[in-house]
């Protein structure tokens, strides 16, 4: 039987790592090679602008989590409304518009966090 | 009004603004990504971004237009020249969400902008129109249009434009095949095969009269320009007053223009155009354009009137301060658009970074320009750069300032006509005044002007 690291070890470290605050972690251990490193926060933050200038009519609050397909909320013109899809899955942090402002085109609207699902 | 919306960009957007400044007004320029960091968006009150790069998806789009107007608290809306200048459908919404248009109403806009219409309305006014028939069916009906006009008559494509399906006939014997000819061009290129027929004139000069109309139905004339000097129908240099055109026949042309704006109660600033035929002393309607126009400077060193600010006071309801015996017409002015283009490439457009730019400067010269040191101009919209006008005691005396103008002009970076129209004042066509709309064309196949830009193609 080889010597390596069991499941548990492994959520032991995942766990230990995690709450360290280290930025990377390299260990070998018999055959088992764990490599573990902290994904930046902010590279994990994308924005969602807004596809058209007019005033922004929230459908989604912080903490709500989304599809590609999930409409935020739709822009509303003189003559149409535009929905404002979140293009990522994810989970909203913040509005940067609140419901009912006036908005330029690719203004920012919200912030999803990536694959937080 | 207090806040206005600028519906445009590059020079006209930053002379608006500056009118609006002058008259206490804030303003709010409507600008696309690629438009963001221009002169005029740090020049007005507040930028705000309407669309992406390309015009159709900004500055052409009525709905985000009006909507950045509306979000941004603006009571008036100016749409420049070009874009959605003449657009009726505008002019319309704007009045439907209870704010001014700057410009006429939707219904003038729209019955000047067709070109049946404003003949008929011409007519109607007992202005002249170009003698032709409307609808040519075949042979006999091409013979029937060369006794009513008289010869020579063109043949044109009611669906066309371009020069396509256009045929010149100056002869009855060759009626038929130029008949043919159109009818076979102008089915290929429009899937359209109507043809009419409108008298040819082969020396003609661009004359056009700039006027006033108030909403309580006061309308003036600001006297005319000359603008003969055009490469595709696109104007190149623009004059005034129209000293090569016998002082009886301008007096007409310019009672024709108000006639013509007064019957269709116009209001705002406009500009009636005509053909003058050189050979027969005969002049006609072209077309109305209800707009300001890129060459409202020259009427503006003339006059001494504001063009642009007349436009905010007429918007506004107020009565022309104007009566038609201010208007005198001092000296003679001359405009030359400076474009981005590379005329040895056939004036292929040329975007690109502006490095030096030291426009001239002194007494009797004007530069209307967005451009500066750095600016980058963008490959999506239109090529013109800059108008340099000036103003002499008389046109000797301004074309020798606009040769000195040119001269003083310094511009690095990309290939512009600076070049060209330096060449093109100093021909002495120009300096006689001997000239037609389709002379430009002509001096570029010469090659000794060619030579002296290095040669040209297309």
């Amino acid at each position: 039987m080889t010597v390596g690291l069991s499941e548990a070890d492994i959520a032991r470290l995942v766990h230990a790592f995690r709450h360290g605050g280290s930025a990377a972690l390299d260990l070998s251990f018999g055959a088992t090679r764990l490599r573990l490193g902290a994904v930046r926060a902010e590279t994990s933050v994308e924005p969602v602008t807004a596809p058209m200038v007019g005033v922004f009519c929230a459908e989604v609050a912080p903490g709500n989590t989304v599809q590609p397909d999930s409409i935020l909320g739709r822009i509303r013109s003189v003559r149409a409304e535009t929905p404002v899809r979140a293009g990522r899955a994810g989970v909203i942090t913040a509005l940067a518009a609140a419901d009912g402002d006036f908005v330029e085109y690719n203004a920012r609207l919200a912030e999803i966090r990536i694959g937080a699902g | 009004m207090k806040r206005v919306f600028v519906a445009n960009r590059g020079e006209i957007a930053l002379r608006i603004i500056r009118a609006c400044e002058a008259a206490g007004l804030e303003t709010v320029l409507g600008v696309s990504e690629a438009d963001r960091a221009s002169l005029p968006a740090r020049q007005a009150t507040r930028a705000v971004c309407i669309g992406p790069a390309p015009s159709a998806e900004s500055y052409l789009n009525v709905d985000a237009v009006v909507s950045a107007a509306l979000g941004t608290g603006c009571d008036a809306l100016h749409p420049g020249y070009g874009f959605l200048a003449e657009n009726a459908d505008l002019a319309d919404f704007c009045a439907q969400q209870g704010f001014t248009f700057i410009g006429p109403r939707a219904q003038t806009i729209r019955e000047l902008g067709d070109k049946i219409s404003a003949r008929r309305l011409a007519q109607a006014a007992g202005v002249p129109v170009v003698p032709g028939r409307d609808r040519l069916d075949s042979h006999a009906d091409a013979l029937a249009a060369i006794d009513e006009i008289g010869l020579p008559i063109l043949l044109k494509a009611t669906a066309g434009g371009g020069g396509r399906g256009m045929q010149v006939v100056r002869d009855r014997d060759r009626v038929a095949s130029a008949f043919d000819t159109a009818r076979a061009e102008a089915r290929a290129a429009f899937g359209d095969g109507t043809l009419y027929a409108e008298r040819f004139v082969a020396r003609a000069r661009h004359v056009e009269v700039q006027v006033l109309g108030d909403c309580h139905g006061k309308v003036i004339h600001l006297g005319e320009r000359d603008c003969t000097l055009q490469r595709r129908h696109q104007k190149i240099v623009e004059e005034g007053p129209a000293t090569h055109v016998p002082a009886g026949v301008v007096a007409r042309m310019r009672q024709a223009a108000v006639d013509l704006a007064a019957s269709v109660g116009y209001q705002g600033a406009g500009t009636v155009e005509f053909i003058f035929d050189q050979d027969t002393g005969a002049f006609h309607f072209l077309e109305v354009n209800t707009r300001i126009q890129v060459e409202h400077p020259v009427t503006e060193m003339l006059t001494g009137v504001d063009l642009v600010g007349q436009q905010l006071r007429i918007a506004a309801g107020e009565p022309l301060d104007l009566n038609q015996d201010d208007i005198v017409l001092t000296g003679h002015a001359i405009e030359c658009r400076i474009n981005a283009e590379a005329v040895s490439r056939g004036f292929w457009p040329t975007p690109g970074e502006i490095v030096t730019w030291q426009p001239p400067e002194g007494p009797g010269i004007r530069v209307d320009s967005h451009c500066h040191p750095g600016y980058v101009v963008p490959p999506f919209y239109d090529s013109m750069l800059a108008k340099l006008i000036v103003h002499g005691t008389d046109r000797s005396d301004a074309l020798r300032r606009m040769t000195e103008a040119l001269a003083a002009f310094r511009q690095t970076g990309i290939d512009t006509t600076l070049d060209f129209l330096r060449a093109l004042i100093e021909r002495p066509e120009v300096l006689a005044n001997d000239v037609s709309t389709r002379w430009v064309e002509t001096v570029l196949e010469q090659p000794d002007f060619a030579a002296r830009l290095g040669g040209i193609r297309g």
